[in-house]
Parts: C-alpha cells; structure tokens; sequence
C-alpha cells in the first residue's frame, strides 16, 4: 500500500530509472552498487516528493540527487582505497598510473561526462541538466531557477567549455569536441 | 577576460542530450520490485524518531533534572521516561530525525 506521494515516485522509477542507472554506473564499482546508488536517490525522492511542485523540472532534480549520491559515494571510496594503496598495497598505485593518458573507449564517455557534469559548480550543474535533461530553453530555464537569461546563457557555455577542456584531457577524439564546436 | 560567442548552444545541447541520456528503455529484471517494493515499505511506515534523537533527548531531560533538582535517580527515571514516551510517540516530529530503517528493529510499528 503505498500513499500519493510513493506512487508519485513510483511513477519517476518508471519514466527516469532506466536512464538514471547509467548515471548511477558512472560512480559505482558493479551492477550491485549502481543498484545502490539509485536505492538511495528513489528514498531521498521519497523524503522530499513534496518539494517538487512543477513536475517539468522533476527530471534535472532527481539527475542532481543521483549526481550527488554517486558523487560522494566514490569520493569516499576513492579516500579507502588511496588510504589502502598507500599503507598496505604500493603496487596498486603504479598500475593506476599505467592506466592514466590510454584514451578511453566510447561507452567511457558518458562515464566521464558525468562524473565531469558531477563536478560542476552548482548553478552551471542546474542549467545544464535543466537544458538537457528536462529539455528547457534558454527562457524557460531562466524563469525556472529565477535568473536572467544572460545568467543561464554564461552558466550553459562554461559549463560545456569545461566539459570540452575535461574531455580533451582525457583524451576523447577530436572529431567529437569538433561537433561541440569547441 | 570576457566570454565570447555566448549562444543558446543548442546544438551543443542536443548533442549532449544524445550522450548522457540514451540507455536502456527498462530497467533490468528484478530491479524495478525491488525498487518498488522498498518504497511501499518506507511510504507505509509512520514517522518514527531515530533511536539516536531519543538517545539524545533522554540525555537531555536526565542533565536537565538533575540541575534542576538534585538528585540523580531523579534524573534518571525522567530520562528513561522521556525516551521511552519520544520512542513510542504515534505523532511526527519532523524536526528530528526520520529513520524509516531503524523501527522494524526497535519492533515499533
């Protein structure tokens, strides 16, 4: 039996889940820690159903609570594992090492993507998933976080010139950072 | 340094849109019960406080009476009574914190 506010949620497991589990894969180690991840995004989704009155906006807001859940689970997890690899396995440290500058394949995009969108200052983080996620324009936007459109048009080009400058330093094709223009 | 060519990047948008949300159209077996389920469970539950907010109340009424009134089992007996009554308590006190996981094992419902 659930009330209107858990079949409120049940209803974004439906439409968001599966796009939000590969955003949840960006931050976890298995499938089993994605599952994770997204657990805990529908039970703070539960807790604050109520804050969301436009549901328009309800897209970029759940992509913001998964971002910061996965964002934080792997920002402790990367603390164990430094703590680890320095006290008990040095070894671990020169594999990491070799990995660095090999340039990912093309599903590792969307995983850096996000964990680079993860990163973004907070309001360039709210334009963007506003922009892409719930599909607002520019305006729209604007009116939605109540900031001039000048605001969300500064915020959406730094937030996807640091995007393209992350990228590029991953080593991702040029073909595509061309198609961003940047 | 000032930014130049500050546009809608539309298309820059769009191309973003097709990277970061295209997957799977369902979500895999399994996952979506599991989901569901837990929510039914959370959402049936009322508002319980936390054994760790009754904890600190108890503390609370325990240092509270004691300055007040001297004795010490004095302050005792109100502390458990003040923790018992906050844990049992049937109203929500939002103030404090909400820790759905935590009454199945205190046996409260």
């Amino acid at each position: 039996m659930m009330d209107a506010g858990a079949r409120r949620v049940a209803a974004w497991i439906d439409e968001f889940g599966p796009r939000l589990l590969g955003v949840a894969g960006a931050f976890a180690q298995d499938a089993d820690d994605a599952e994770d991840i997204l657990q805990e995004t529908w039970m703070v989704a539960l807790r604050r159903e109520g804050c969301v009155r436009d549901d328009s906006q309800v897209g970029a807001w759940l992509y913001r609570i998964v971002l910061n859940i996965g964002r934080s689970r792997a920002r402790k997890r990367s603390r164990r594992t430094a703590l680890l690899t320095r006290w008990f396995w040095p070894e671990m440290a020169l594999d990491a090492v070799a990995a660095v500058g090999t340039p990912p394949v093309a599903e590792e995009i969307s995983t850096i993507l996000w964990r680079e969108v993860a990163a973004l200052p907070s309001l360039q983080k709210t334009v963007l998933l506003h922009r892409v996620v719930d599909e607002m324009s520019t305006s729209e936007t604007a009116r939605a976080i109540d900031r001039a459109e000048g605001t969300v048009k500064v915020s959406l080009h730094r937030a996807i010139r640091r995007l393209a400058v992350r990228l590029r330093a991953c080593g991702v094709d040029p073909v595509l950072l061309k198609e961003m223009r940047l | 340094m000032k930014d130049a060519k500050i546009d809608d990047h539309d298309e820059d948008v769009r191309l973003l849109r097709s990277l970061l949300t295209s997957g799977e159209e369902q979500l895999p077996l399994g996952m979506r019960s599991r989901f569901l389920a837990r929510l039914a469970v959370n959402s049936a539950r009322p508002l319980r406080p936390s054994r760790a907010a009754a904890g600190v109340l108890g503390v609370m009424a325990f240092a509270g009476t004691s300055i007040l009134t001297g004795p010490t089992w004095l302050g005792l007996i109100v502390a458990g009574a003040t923790g018992l009554v906050y844990a049992t308590a049937a109203y929500p006190l939002t103030a404090l914190t909400y820790a759905p996981d935590e009454a199945p094992k205190l046996g409260l419902r």
